[in-house]
């Protein structure tokens, strides 16, 4: 009678444990490394949205969250990023309103997967989708101002985001500068610092604090003026 | 003679005292207007039998609980992610909402009917001085009353951690949550309909079906305007109309968003919900009033 109490329990820790330890063999045979295989098919989001029955919010952050754990993975190892740029075009197809995926896919597209052009196109979408919001023609200005020095299209991006709600106030002030063609040393180090005072992610705030560092040392290159 | 149940006892003896003393003189108006609070009487006595009913059931809780726990787990989610928190905090927590509403909606909707008729409780109900519409609807308005209390507990949650988290709570998000509930109603109101000729498992299929077809109608038309000849179009114009626009129901986006919600669609939108829900129970009602229970 007791053996039979005493026999669900034992194969209940038997099966328990013998399923710890078939996952931990399995793990061993890169059975798991399988399954994290990054992304080998994203599906077009005009094909995903109307299967998520009006959840594509939610899908659009899962997807971001995803996208932040891929950009930290990457930056630890081999600093390759494939399918970043799919990814952060599919995350925002799924909810255009959604703005970090703009502005920090963005920047990972720039500094870290070496992609200005997908990360300028990312930018572009994305003020065309928000055309209220300031963050995105900043985030273009500073693009055009920091990494190609083209100050016109600068000025005009910049133009833009000084008329719209909540932007910042230094804004106004290089517009200002740009038309008067002085202070650029002043606006690098002012755009540095507020990336440095914004970022939410460590990569970003130590590439701007390299880049303040980089600038208070006087070796920064093309700062001789305009 | 079936044995009654915890809940039956109170439903008949709520309905026999609602019920209108025979008369055979003509009917004044006084007479219909004492009639009609007679069957608004009965009509909530089962409506509130009802909801003490579903209340009762241990798999409401085991939703809730969850739910509830999955709007506290978007707190430690949002700790992996980089910006937009405040946004992963609603969109979280309206899809909870809108996902366990749904589940309580469906397991407790399937049974409304069918559950009475396989206990055989309802044998003693509609010998009864009650009408059967006056069942359906006391049935369904009672898993109305259930589901109102649930999205309000969950909708509680939920306000709770976006003021926690953004210091302030949004009136948008009241407005995206009444209108998951207006979702969540049609649902119900579907789910009756199945429960009143099908069986449990069936009706639960049909409803998802509808479900789903109700978020995939708009995409539906857009497909066949794209891609399909004349009767095709039609055929999808037709369905456009005919199956719920669930999308219509939909201000999550407006409620994350900063997005101004258009007053007029919103009131166009809760109407067309009402009717829809109100053209369902009915249809529910002739389909239980053709049955023969004998």
């Amino acid at each position: 009678m007791k053996r039979r109490h005493l026999a669900t329990p034992l194969l209940l820790v038997v099966c328990l444990l013998g399923s710890i330890l078939l996952a931990a063999l399995l793990e061993r045979r890169g059975a798991g490394a399988t399954v994290r295989e990054e992304w080998l098919f994203l599906p077009e989001a005009a094909q995903l949205k109307p299967m998520l029955l009006g959840f594509h919010g939610v899908a659009a952050d899962l997807l971001w969250i995803q996208i932040v754990q891929y950009v930290g993975t990457h930056v630890e190892t081999d600093m390759k990023f494939p399918q970043l740029s799919k990814a952060l075009e599919l995350t925002t197809s799924l909810d255009p309103r959604f703005l970090e995926p703009y502005r920090l896919g963005g920047l990972f597209l720039l500094y870290f997967a070496r992609q200005p052009q997908a990360a300028v196109s990312l930018l572009e979408r994305g003020a065309a989708a928000n055309p209220d919001r300031w963050e995105l023609p900043h985030d273009l200005g500073r693009y055009y101002y920091l990494e190609v020095q083209d100050y016109d299209r600068a000025l005009q991006w910049w133009e833009r985001a000084a008329k719209l709600p909540d932007r910042p106030d230094y804004l106004p002030r290089f517009v200002a500068r740009l038309y008067a063609r002085t202070g650029q040393t002043e606006t690098v180090l002012e755009l540095w610092s507020e990336l440095y005072r914004t970022a939410q992610n460590d990569s970003v705030r130590s590439l701007a604090l390299q880049e303040i560092e980089r600038l208070k040392a006087g070796s920064s290159k093309g700062l001789s003026g305009l | 003679m079936p044995v009654l149940s915890s809940v039956e006892g109170p439903v008949l003896r709520a309905v026999e005292a609602c019920a209108e003393p025979r008369r055979s003189g003509p009917v004044t108006s006084t007479g219909s207007v004492r009639g009609l609070s007679a069957a608004i009487g009965k009509v909530a006595a089962i409506a509130l039998n009802t909801f003490r009913e579903t209340v009762r059931d241990r798999i409401l809780y085991a939703i809730l609980v969850f739910a509830l726990v999955m709007l506290g787990s978007s707190t430690i989610l949002v700790t992996i992610s980089v910006g937009g928190e405040e946004k992963i905090i609603k969109d979280l927590g309206l899809a909870c909402i809108s996902i366990f509403g749904l589940l309580i909606a469906i397991f407790l909707g399937i049974g409304l009917v069918s559950k009475e008729v396989e206990k055989r409780t309802l044998y003693t109900i509609i010998t009864k001085p009650i009408h059967r519409y006056q069942f359906i609807l006391g049935k369904y308005l009672g898993l109305v009353l259930t589901l109102l209390v649930n999205v309000l507990v969950m909708a509680l949650g939920l306000i709770g951690l976006a003021y926690v988290w953004e210091g302030t709570a949004s009136p948008r998000l009241v407005l995206a949550v009444l209108f998951i509930f207006l979702e969540l109603v049609l649902v119900t109101a579907f789910a009756t309909v199945f429960s009143a000729f099908s069986s449990p498992a069936l009706s639960a299929i049909f409803t998802l079906c509808l479900f789903v077809a109700g978020h995939l109608s708009a995409d539906l038309r857009l497909f066949a305007a794209h891609y399909g000849g004349a009767a095709t179009k039609l055929l999808a114009e037709t369905l456009y109309f005919l199956l719920p626009n669930l999308s219509r129901l939909n201000f999550k986006d407006q409620a994350v968003h900063p997005l101004a919600i258009d007053g007029g669609t919103a009131a166009l939108s809760f109407v067309y919900a009402i009717f829809y829900a109100a053209a369902l129970v009915l249809a529910a009602v002739a389909i239980f009033q053709r049955r023969d229970f004998k």
